[in-house]
């Protein structure tokens, strides 16, 4: 029994009060694929980390342009792939970012990253420094633990 | 955001709703005004069974008021935390820098024991 292919985009305001919205969307856009309760918890939790991401690193205040989020949510056959897309300041060095403890803010633990790789089943990260980044994450139901 | 009791040394905070960057300032702001406000205090313990969600920047909240007791030679515990609160602060290694306790009056009863044994 396979569901059939879906696909949604929501783009958003990079600013907090956005964050529940989000994670809400995607929680919701999965509901249909068969995920325990827990495992649509742990779905809000990643996507919260990247929004937060965005809204916190992406767009230094100093800048002005137009700052979104887009969010990407399709389905497989292995489950649902929710990415993450901003056009902020970039990431030189994503291997870094990904190390836990690793943060460029001294008021934060620097587990966002890890965080996202416990909770999903797959997390890739690409970005181009001045351009943006996009953090895409593959959940699949019943994987357990 | 957050109610408030005294019991003896003890000071017992519940918050409630979604603890994240939406609201991390205003409830790092509001513990840092309580904790400031009772200078004698030593334990703080926050209840967070009302917490329907928490993510990073609420748990980074903690960890900061955590060494803030700490510097004055007490300590925060969180009591009774939902299940997301919990599998969150699990994840995070919470539970290896911060006591966590399944309910208030287990929280206030270990936390008196330690204040019984470092008395003495
Ligand atoms: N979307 C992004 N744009 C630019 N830089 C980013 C982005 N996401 C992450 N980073 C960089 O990667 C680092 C690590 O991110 P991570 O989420 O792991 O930790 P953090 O956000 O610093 O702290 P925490 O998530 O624990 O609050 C950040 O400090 C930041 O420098
Ligand atoms: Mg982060």
């Amino acid at each position: 029994m396979h569901a059939k292919v879906n696909h949604a985009r929501v783009e958003f305001d990079a600013i907090p009060g956005n964050l529940g919205f989000a994670r809400v969307a995607a929680a919701s856009f999965a509901a249909s694929l068969g995920f325990t309760v827990e495992e649509l918890e742990d779905i809000k939790l990643a996507v919260s980390e990247a929004v937060s991401n965005c809204i916190v690193h992406a767009y230094p205040k100093s800048n002005s342009g137009p700052a979104k989020v887009r969010m990407n949510m399709e389905t497989s056959e292995s489950g649902v792939t929710i990415s993450i897309e901003d056009t902020g300041v970039g990431i030189a060095d994503i291997a870094a970012a990904r190390t836990p403890g690793m943060t460029t803010d001294s008021q934060r633990l620097g587990m966002g990253f890890t965080l996202m790789e416990a909770l999903a089943n797959s997390l890739s990260v690409t970005s181009e420094p001045g351009a943006g980044t996009c953090v895409a994450m593959l959940f699949s139901p019943g994987r357990g633990g | 955001m957050i109610r408030c009791t005294l019991y003896g040394k003890s000071l017992v905070l519940e918050v409630a709703g979604e603890l994240d960057l939406n609201n991390a300032e205003e409830f790092r702001t509001a513990l840092d005004s309580l904790i400031d406000s009772h200078p004698d205090v030593r334990q703080v313990v926050l209840c967070m069974d009302q917490v329907t969600f928490i993510d990073s920047s609420g748990i980074g909240v903690l960890f900061g008021r955590q060494r803030r007791m700490a510097s004055r030679g007490g300590a925060l515990s969180i009591a009774s935390p939902g299940p997301q609160a919990r599998r969150a602060l699990d994840l995070l290694g919470v539970p290896s820098i911060m006591r966590v306790y399944d309910s208030r009056e287990q929280a206030l009863a270990a936390e008196a024991e330690v204040r019984k044994c470092t008395r003495k």
